[in-house]
């Protein structure tokens, strides 16, 4: 094509229409999940405990200030719960942030693939 | 040809070209005396007939012929064939007329072209000037021409569409003009078609259209006549309703004036879907996806992307759209976000015994148990039956969680415990709700059939039938959610409930009450632990079954003899009837005899389907109706226990998607807690891959499966209840896209 550059033409074979649409899609959810999946884990939601409880060791009495206090019952130091919700909620972030720059990347393929299906149409 | 001859020829091959061709070096000698004179011929011939060619001028001709050829190197065009043949031209000399004229019709046999060529070197070189002068003018004028028809193609190329289009068109209004008869003693075409009423006034406005547009004399008429005929079944639906309707008829399309289960459906579909699928997370993506498509439709509507499934999904696009809708509220009633359980009011969940969540501020409290019992352990019921003891204190009030399941049974151990038992219950209350429902539209089909007989003996039967039985049991599932029971094992099963409501029912009332039996061993009835209300249970079950039983013989055979009954009446009436007709048509003008009996007979025996005019066979109407009564009455039991797949499908739902969080997203989670750089890459990938397979197999598989599952129980289960579904579809002629594209 003669108005196309090679960089254009370079794109285009990396990721074509679907690819770029199917990519584009991925990552605005993947923003949208992690992202609310991030502020839950830093609001410290039980139902989220069992994904962080397996990062965990248990602890006794005597070293920490630990949740219950019965025996035979799993218990976690609460500093331990505090400090492994933050870092999943980073990580969760950092995973959105990541989307986000594909976002904007599948976003300007599509554009691409979108201006190439035009340009050829003529 | 003679080796020595071509040998002598070829030395002189350099000064050739300027010869003559006859002309000799040695002038004419007088001895010669009828010097002979030699003449040529000059052609082109292909080459693989030389050899043949060559062969038989030397027979033929007796060796006095002399050949001279040369290839041609460029192949040339056949003019007849097209194809690209290789050509040798050729020069023959001989003498005398009668070798010429035998060499004439050899080369016509083997279709040699001649050409002209004259004899001297000046000659020759006007006339190759002359005919590379015409080459070049052929060639010009066939590349013009070749030029002009390629613009004369393009042009067309873009108008050939539109004249496909306004070809199929005429070949459909003739196609259709041919099914007209002609009616030869007037003139003039009639068509006999079906018409809905209502349009009656718009197709005598088109008619009057036509004719005044085509400049015609006679205008068209329309003509209402009457035919016993089935009429096509004809729905009225736009975009939205058009996809409910496509479902409904691909079981079979509505008789003619049958009551549609088209408008329920738009309804109870989606929801029976969601039912099944009950993720809130998954019903939003569901919904987002169809409410794109909606957004986009009339752009999407005409382009041809994505072939064959995507269509069937974009013409189903508000189907999935409801489907997706209803999903997120009965993920919200499950409490199920992607597996999830959102927490949004506070969890009514209270450890209670021996565990209590203290005030604000102070330690937990631990209850001992010998404190809160003692020797005077506080005790609940009636001084008779006494249930084992708890502390008050442990059983406090608490609201219940508002909407929908409390959160903490997510991260509870016996969770299936509960919400297994909770779904098989309201899967079989909503089974029998539609079920009910569907005998109740049955009711709308007798009435427009006027066949009250049904009604009192049919539709009456089948709903005590349904729910004395199963309503009761409905009746039950909601009593025992509702009632208390402090010792849960005193809680009796539904099913063994239900099922010795017929086994046990010959048990005397006397026999609940026995003296001096321990508490835990007397009979408990579903509203709660005391004797009388087990009696009264079971008087009222007794009651129920009673009922249900004999409902049974009503519908077997009370219809068949009313029918026989009113056959007979009728065969007299006609007798009489005849009778009088004769007597009037004797006795002069001026009496109208009124056939109202008879005419009643028949509009009730037709639409009955059996028995019309004066066939009545008692037999076959009898077995009828027993293959409906059977049907109906064992299709009760297996139709409420096949609604069980509501509660199937949403717990295999519930548990793949669990599984798939916990084996792909934990991971990532789970890294990330410890370390936030590693469970930074970790979770880019692996979330990609949960998403994929989310897509995959919790919203393709589990919603194609859900789909075919909540079609299937509103074809079998609920519609077999009213629909008979035997009507043909009334196709219009029409001249849209649709189909145009249908005609080849």
């Amino acid at each position: 094509m003669a108005g196309g550059s090679t960089a254009g033409n370079i794109l285009f074979t990396i990721c074509g229409p679907k690819c770029s649409l199917c990519c584009l899609v991925v990552s605005t959810w993947g923003v949208i999940m992690l992202g609310l999946l991030g502020v839950f884990f830093k609001l410290e939601a039980v139902a989220l405990f069992e994904d962080i409880e397996t990062g965990l060791h248990k602890c006794t009495d005597k070293d920490h200030d630990c949740i219950g206090s019965l025996n035979n019952v799993e218990y976690f130091a609460e500093d331990d719960v505090t400090r492994a919700y933050s870092n999943a909620a980073y990580s969760c972030w950092g995973a959105a942030a990541l989307y986000l720059f594909f976002l904007g990347l599948s976003g300007t393929f599509v554009g691409i693939n979108y201006w190439r299906s035009k340009v050829s149409q003529h | 040809m003679r080796p020595g001859r071509e040998r002598r020829l070829r030395a002189r091959d350099a000064e050739s070209d300027k010869r003559g061709l006859l002309v000799d070096s040695e002038p004419e000698t007088a001895g010669g005396g009828g010097q002979a004179k030699f003449t040529f011929v000059t052609g082109v011939i292909a080459r693989e007939k030389v050899p043949a060619f060559e062969r038989i001028l030397w027979r033929a001709c007796r060796g006095n012929v002399f050949l001279r050829q040369a290839d041609i190197e460029h192949p040339l065009d056949d003019p007849v064939t097209g194809e690209q043949v290789h050509k040798v031209v050729f020069i023959l000399f001989f003498q005398g007329d009668q070798l010429r004229t035998r060499v004439r019709k050899i080369c016509e046999g083997f279709r040699a072209t001649l050409y002209q060529c004259p004899e001297t070197s000046g000659e020759r070189e006007q006339m190759t000037v002359a005919v590379s002068n015409r080459i070049r003018d052929l060639k010009s004028v066939l590349h013009t021409t070749e030029q002009h028809s390629l613009t004369q193609l393009q042009e067309v190329a873009l108008d050939i569409d539109s004249w496909q289009t306004k070809v199929r068109k005429m070949k459909a209004i003739y196609h259709a003009m041919n099914m007209f008869n002609l009616d030869v003693t007037q003139r003039c075409l009639i068509a006999e078609c079906w018409c809905p009423v209502k349009d009656i006034p718009e197709v005598q406005a088109a008619l009057a259209r036509g004719t005044e547009r085509s400049g015609a004399t006679v205008p068209s008429i329309l003509n209402r006549m009457s035919t016993s005929d089935q009429p096509p079944t004809f729905f009225r639906t736009n975009k939205f309703t058009s996809g409910f309707q496509a479902i409904v008829d691909a079981y079979g399309i509505a008789t003619y004036q049958e009551v549609s289960p088209v408008p329920y459906t738009i309804i109870t579909f989606p929801f029976l879907f969601a039912v099944m699928f009950g993720d809130a997370g998954h019903g939003l993506l569901m919904a987002v996806f169809a409410g794109l498509l909606i957004l986009f439709e009339k752009r999407l509507a005409n382009t041809d992307v994505g072939g064959e499934m995507f269509s069937t999904i974009f013409n189903g696009r508000y189907i999935v759209f409801f489907m997706g809708l209803f999903s997120i509220y009965t993920g919200m009633i499950y409490n199920d976000v992607f597996s999830k359980s959102l927490n949004l009011f506070g969890s009514s969940w209270d450890p209670g015994y021996p565990y209590g969540f203290g005030n604000e501020g102070e330690p937990p409290q631990v209850y001992n148990i010998e404190d809160c019992l003692g020797n005077e352990g506080v005790e609940i019921g009636d001084g008779e039956d006494q249930m084992s003891e708890f502390p008050t204190a442990a059983m406090e009030y608490h609201t219940p969680y508002p909407f929908g399941l409390d959160p903490v049974w997510q991260v509870s151990e016996n969770k299936l415990v509960f919400t297994n038992s909770y779904k098989m219950k309201m899967s079989v209350i909503l089974g029998v709700a539609q079920m009910f429902f569907g005998v109740i539209l049955s009711t709308f089909n007798h009435v427009h059939a006027k066949s009250y007989i049904s009604l009192a003996v049919e539709f009456v039967p089948q709903v005590l039938f349904l729910l004395c039985i199963f309503g009761w049991l409905v009746f039950l599932m909601v009593a025992k959610w509702v009632t208390f029971y402090a010792n849960s094992s005193t809680a009796p099963s539904l099913l063994i409930t239900l099922i010795n409501m017929f086994l046990e029912f010959t048990r005397l009332p006397s026999d609940y009450v026995v003296e001096g039996r321990d508490a835990g061993e007397n009979e408990y009835s579903v509203f709660g632990p005391s004797v009388q209300l087990a009696t009264l249970q079971a008087i009222i079950q007794k009651g129920l079954v009673i009922a249900a039983v004999s409902s049974i013989p009503v519908m077997l055979l009370v219809k068949p003899f009313y029918l026989k009954f009113q056959h007979k009446k009728r065969a007299n009436s006609d007798e009489e009837a005849r009778q009088t007709h004769i007597a009037e048509q004797v006795g002069g003008e001026g009496g109208e005899v009124i056939h109202t009996g008879a005419q009643n007979g028949k509009v009730g025996e037709k639409t009955e389907g059996h028995g019309e005019g004066e066939d009545f066979e008692f037999g076959e109407v009898f077995i009828h109706q027993a293959i409906h009564t059977i049907e109906y009455c064992l299709g009760t039991i297996s139709n409420t226990a096949s609604y069980l797949r509501l509660w199937a499908l949403s717990l295999a739902h519930a548990e793949l998607s669990e599984v798939l969080w916990m084996m792909v997203l934990q991971m990532g989670v789970s890294m990330g807690a410890q370390q936030p750089a590693i469970g930074v890459a970790a979770l880019f990938f692996l979330f990609a891959f949960w998403a994929v397979l989310t897509v995959g197999i919790l919203l393709i598989m589990e919603g194609l499966s859900a789909f075919l599952h909540a079609l299937r129980l509103h074809w079998v289960e609920f519609q077999s209840k009213f629909y008979i579904g035997a009507g043909y579809k009334f196709v219009p002629f029409s001249l849209d896209k649709k189909a145009m594209e249908g005609e080849t």
